[in-house]
């Protein structure tokens, strides 16, 4: 067993649990540190994850995988936390909620989401899905002096109970008609074409429905908005960039990998969660007052149109659903990350009232936050828009086409309440300045990231989709 | 080398970026010197590119970008000899008004506004020039048009800049109207919008006859009438002479204008197969030639002079383009560009020298006031009125030579040809007498506050003098022993379109001498009337006046075209707005808009409605969810 | 026995329901029979709440102090590492340096979230 294969998630386990221990003895000045030194783990493993690319290791008696589709997502989660992380310091400070565990935290989810990304048993998705949801957790409530973050935290972690149970009752039902918990062997003995067993396909969907909570599809989305607006904006980011993408990770694995995709079942199922969650999520993102809270449901919708990738199968399609989740997280991380600096008070968020005018008191913020909302609206030429269009394109290659209308119906919608905030800040005038906005060096560096990664992969995309369907390939 | 052609363009964009992003910090000068440098490091390596094009077009794929079944949009350039030569006039005639610039809008509050305005102009030229595909031109056309509106209109807050701005856009979108639609007849027949792909294939495709080459040659040619103020678009240029003076240089006279001619040069292998098409080009060219030349002569802002001036030019280069002489529409292009930008600088010295006073009736004798600007002005007369072996005459002189040599040319377009010249140097003595010579027509206190311009003016004059005086030797006729060169440097772009032309007889060189002598002999004329009139019996002007008032009036007023269009097209289509508005926007369009909106809103309230922050209703939706799937799952696979 | 319930047997959701029936039934036996065999005789003191033998004061349903719960926490990591110990030290001799190896590991974290609960002052009782 090459243990080097593994040394990403090592990385992060030793580096979270040494945080801890530096939180608990540091002085003040030494808690500084926290978030560089959170960043430098976070690049390191980033850089041990790709020493070994391209090569193929299983692990652990056939527990974890080493394969390229753990690489391009775990970059996928390494980067948005890095962004997130990047920026957040003086964010917590202003709302009150900067404890040095965080940090910590911030490595254990990660080595949740790295865990859960290359797991090859159900043991191992189970397992990551809990070291990375735990934490989430206590994040969200980190603002203890705030009933909002507090109420958050208690929301989400019921919920998120709540989910794990049908996960596990899931992982036990396949586990009953197939007699395994490796997926590899799952995917052996799983029926293709005709002769599933009710109790396997049960199974698979309870797992889908665990899975489908933490991505926020539609309707297993509620607790979303509400942990993502009391939550500090800086580990709502945090939230936006890595949960998500490593739920849609292990659903790929296991949609593609484990069971056939030629189910009729579950594509229907997900077919039926990506037109709900687009038109749910777009359709209550269009009443929010709150800029945050807008960008929850937004979240939402963009699940419900990565979901459409998964509908319609095969390398190209799964591997857009990879490259449609690196542009959404650039735009979103880069989006929560302007906001939070944006934001004045601890208790209300923005809201896009708080907007007006900040195109001339702030212009450079509120440009680079018009080029996020404008990726997520899919406007060319940014990825934003690249992602959605090559997806619906696929789409309609395979004969989805009410799901193409319905999607582009929902993406024309969106548009009226992305624009919103860019309208507000550079066609309204505001009643006061804010005189109090920090630019830290951090949130210059998430911002330039994200905004020219926003470009970079919308205007030359061939490289990103290439990387990405090369990581889904061995699936088919 | 070759392969780094797309910073040519990157250059002005990264000064606009500067210009426009950081131009409140930058000090005057800074904005100043930032653009000028921008755009010489894009002469820079637009010289350098050009000296190291070997073969006959060089062709690069920047970014490939959308590539979907049929359709792909790549962004590439083609550096060709005639991108060839559009981009050294471009960005050096760009150049030299840009450091003329810093000294005319020294005093100017907004000057970093200006250069970053100018900057972004150079960057959509040289990508209307570079482009290698329809769509790429097309985006650079919109962005010069938008540029030209932007800096038109640069002193927003006087009504008369705003409103010539709001017209030369509104005009030019008439054009360029039927320009996009021309592009999408390409792409409907010929399946790209490539200029390598479209050119192969226009034999195939429009060679077989019929109406598509003329409609599809007509539609880009009326492109080319908006952009290029052609009959009957023209109308929107003399007033766009309300932007800065260095302004109207660039995109009024050297550049933008003549993108129109540009185009129809580069779609060559398009026009060819429609000698119909070809047909109208000539008459428009021909006509505008001759009809703006009689509006240039009785103008009194010195602006509008060369504005009508610049019309009439333009007309010059369709009458050539139309009888198939596409080299020498390139040619004159480029050497109008000289002539025309110094006599507009030339202007702009005078103008800045009295204070913003533009009406000739208000000047004269300034030849002892500004020596160095009335040398260099003098000289760019000369050369627009063709005086023998200045780069005007070369230039005009292979026009006209191939207007009647062409076989499709003829005896009539050779005539109002001549006969422009004729009026080009009657309108510029009489503007350059009016200026420079005579008794001073302004009070002490002016005069006492006259001053020639700084060296960065006068500077970019003197060069811009020299290149009006050598600029045409480079295409000097094989008649008169030279070997122009300039029209076998050219020769390959136009290889494909000579193929499918009629072959001319040959003609004796003397006729050419002939010829040539005429039209000298003609401008000569101009000039002496003009002298008589205006210096050795100056009361002359005054008495035709009296004589022919009725024509005199009519011409003044621009034969009225301004007042037909107003009440023939504005009016109704104002009226006709109004009533769309108000019964059918206000009541259908916005009723059925809000109304849509106001149901997507409702609904959306009313999914809002189920978040209502208790956990047991997010536990209850979300079992009630998972048993739904659990039980259609059970319904599918009963 | 009729024809449904035959079929009913023979398929796979029979053992639930046998495991279902019989696991009820099994609790309601013991239930039921002590209840039928001991004798019955209560008096207040037999029934107060146990307290390891101190006489109760107050209820026992009021707030407990947020405390408790982080001892009961710590608590139960080193309760759950005792029973990760046992079948560790079985084994121990046919797994042998990496078993050790990775027990000391496991032990390693535990202790490190000791000494972070001692430095954030969760042992101190104030």
């Amino acid at each position: 067993m090459n243990l080097s294969l593994f040394s990403p998630q090592i990385v992060l386990g030793i580096g979270g649990t040494l945080l801890f221990l530096f939180e608990a003895f540091a002085s003040e000045r030494g808690r500084s540190f926290l978030p560089t030194l959170t960043l430098l783990i976070l690049a390191l493993s980033g850089v041990l994850m790709w020493k070994s690319y391209g090569e193929i290791g299983v692990l652990f008696s056939g527990m974890v995988v080493y394969d390229r589709f753990f690489v391009f997502f775990g970059t996928l989660v390494l980067l948005g936390s890095f962004l997130a992380v990047s920026f957040s310091r003086p964010s917590l400070q202003q709302q009150d909620a900067f404890r040095g565990e965080y940090y910590a935290l911030v490595l254990f989810s990660v080595l949740g989401m790295t865990l859960l990304i290359s797991a090859a048993n159900m043991i191992i998705v189970f397992l990551g899905m809990e070291i990375m949801s735990l934490p989430l957790y206590i994040m969200a409530a980190m603002r203890r002096g705030s009933e909002r973050s507090v109420e958050a935290g208690a929301k989400y972690f019921l919920m998120g109970a709540f989910a794990s149970g049908f996960l596990l009752y899931g992982i036990a039902l396949v586990y009953g008609a197939t007699g395994t918990l490796s997926i590899e062997e799952i995917a052996r003995v799983w029926p293709r074409g005709a002769g599933f067993s009710s109790l396997g396909v049960a199974g698979m969907l309870l797992i889908v429905i665990g899975l489908a909570f933490k991505i926020a599809a539609v309707p297993f989305h509620m607790w979303e908005p509400d942990a993502y607006e009391g939550a500090p904006t800086a580990v709502t980011a945090f939230f936006a960039a890595g949960p998500k993408i490593a739920g849609f990770a292990i659903l790929l694995r296991l949609v593609s990998w484990a069971f056939s995709f030629s189910d009729p079942v579950i594509l229907r199922i997900v077919w039926m969660l990506a037109a709900l969650s687009m038109t749910v999520g777009n359709f209550l993102a269009l009443t929010q007052s709150s800029v945050k809270r807008m960008l929850a449901y937004s979240g939402i919708a963009h699940a419900g149109y990565a979901l459409v990738g998964l509908v319609v199968g095969g390398t190209v399609a799964i591997g857009l659903v990879g490259y449609y989740l690196l542009g959404y997280l650039l735009a979103s991380v880069g989006a929560f990350a302007v906001i939070a600096t944006l934001e004045k008070s601890q208790e209300r968020s923005l809201s896009f009232a708080d907007c007006a005018g900040k195109g001339k008191t702030n212009p450079g913020l509120t440009l680079v936050l018009t080029l996020f909302l404008i990726s997520l609206a899919g406007i060319p030429p940014v990825a934003g828009f690249v992602a959605k269009f090559y997806i619906f394109e696929q789409a309609l290659q395979h004969g989805f086409v009410w799901l193409v209308i319905i999607a582009a119906v929902n993406s024309i919608v969106s548009v009226y309440y992305y624009l919103r905030t860019p309208v507000y800040a550079f066609m309204k005038t505001g009643e006061e300045t804010n005189p109090d906005i920090r630019i830290s060096a951090g949130l210059v560096f998430t911002l330039v990231v994200a905004a020219l990664g926003t470009i970079i992969v919308g205007i030359s995309p061939e490289y990103f989709i290439k990387l990405a369907s090369s990581s889904v390939m061995w699936f088919f | 080398m070759l392969n780094t052609i797309w910073l040519i363009p990157v250059f002005p964009l990264i000064g606009f970026l500067i210009n426009g992003l950081g131009g409140r910090r930058l000090s005057r000068y800074g904005s100043g010197v930032v653009a000028c440098m921008m755009v010489f490091f894009s002469f820079i390596f637009s010289l350098l590119a050009v000296l190291f094009l070997k073969e006959n077009s060089y062709h690069i794929e920047v970014l490939d970008w959308v590539v979907s079944g049929t359709f792909s949009v790549s962004f590439g350039f083609i550096l060709d000899p005639l991108s060839s030569v559009m981009v050294l006039t471009v960005s050096g005639v760009a150049f030299l008004i840009h450091v003329y610039s810093t000294g005319y809008m020294a005093h100017d509050e907004h000057v970093s506004r200006y250069f970053a305005y100018l900057n972004l102009f150079v960057f959509f030229m040289l990508i209307l020039v570079l482009a290698d595909n329809f769509l790429l031109l097309y985006m650079g056309w919109e962005g010069v048009g938008l540029c030209s509106y932007l800096l038109i209109g640069f002193w927003f807050h006087k009504d008369s800049a705003a409103n010539a701005g709001k017209k030369a856009f509104l005009v030019n979108r008439v054009g360029d109207f039927g320009f996009a639609l021309g592009i999408f007849l390409i792409f409907w027949h010929f399946g790209s919008v490539q200029f390598p792909d479209v050119f192969a294939a226009a034999p195939e495709v429009l060679g077989a006859g019929g109406g598509l080459a003329t409609l599809i040659c007509l539609l880009l040619f009326l492109g080319a009438t908006g952009k290029s103020a052609q009959i009957p678009l023209y109308i929107w240029l003399p007033d766009a002479m309300e932007g800065p003076t260095p302004v109207s240089a660039l995109i009024h006279a050297a550049t933008m204008v003549t993108a129109g001619v540009y185009m129809v040069a580069r779609c060559s292998a398009l026009f060819v197969f429609s000698p119909t098409a070809l047909l109208v080009v000539a008459i428009i060219g021909a006509a505008t030639a001759l009809f703006a030349a009689t509006m240039a002569t009785v103008q009194n802002d010195i602006k509008r002079v060369l504005a009508y001036s610049t019309i009439s030019q333009l007309g010059y280069m369709f009458l050539a383009c139309g009888v198939a002489a596409f080299s020498a529409a390139i040619f004159h292009l480029m050497t109008h560009a000289f002539f025309k930008a110094l006599l507009f600088l030339g202007a702009g010295s005078v103008i800045h020298a009295m204070h913003e006073e533009q009406d000739l009736r208000k000047m004269g004798g300034l030849r002892k006031y500004l020596p160095a600007t009335f040398l260099t002005f003098a000289i760019a007369t000369l050369a627009i009125s063709g005086f023998p072996g200045l780069a005007g005459f070369v230039s005009k002189d292979e026009i006209l030579w191939s207007s009647f040599s062409s076989p499709l040319g003829g005896l009539v377009f050779w005539i109002v040809g001549v006969l422009t010249a004729g009026l080009t140097a009657f309108y510029m003595f009489r503007l350059l007498f009016l200026a420079f010579y005579g008794k001073s027509r302004f009070d002490d206190t002016t005069a006492a506050k006259i001053h020639e311009s700084p060296m960065s003016m006068t500077g970019s004059l003197s060069i811009l003098a020299i290149l009006s005086i050598v600029g045409g030797w480079i295409g000097w006729p094989e008649a008169l022993g030279g070997g122009n060169s300039f029209g076998n440097y050219l020769e390959p772009v136009f290889a494909q379109a000579k193929e499918y032309l009629p072959q001319g007889g040959h003609h004796a060189y003397s006729t050419e001498y002939l010829l040539m002598g005429l039209s000298v002999a003609i401008g000569v004329i101009g000039f002496f009337w003009a002298y008589r009139w205006y210096i050795s019996e100056s009361p002359a002007a005054e008495r035709i006046k009296e004589r022919f008032p009725g024509l005199y009036t009519l011409v003044l007023n621009k034969y009225y075209i301004d007042e037909f269009y107003q009440a023939v097209i504005v009016r109704p289509l104002i009226g006709g707005s109004r009533l769309l508005w108000h019964k059918f926007d206000e009541l259908a369009i916005d009723g059925a808009v809000n109304g849509l909106g106001r149901l997507v809103r409702a609904i959306g309230r009313g999914g809002a409605l189920a978040q209502t922050g208790y956990f047991r209703a997010y536990a209850a939706f979300f079992s009630l969810g998972a048993a739904l799937v659990l039980g259609w799952m059970i319904y599918l696979m009963r | 026995m009729s024809v449904i319930l035959g079929s009913f047997l023979v398929s796979e959701y029979a053992a639930v329901a046998v495991f279902l029936l019989v696991g009820t039934g099994i609790v309601l036996f013991t239930f039921g029979l002590a209840k039928v065999i001991r004798p019955s005789n209560p008096t207040p003191i037999k029934l107060e709440t146990y307290e390891c033998g101190e006489t109760p004061y107050g209820t026992a349903e009021i707030q407990y102090n947020v405390r408790f719960y982080i001892y009961a926490l710590l608590f139960v990591i080193f309760d759950v590492e005792a029973i990760f110990l046992f079948p560790w030290a079985l084994v121990y001799r046919s797994l042998g340096l990496f078993a050790f190896v990775e027990m000391f590991i496991f032990i390693a974290m535990l202790v490190f979230g000791l000494f972070y609960a001692w430095k954030k002052g969760v042992l101190k009782w104030v």
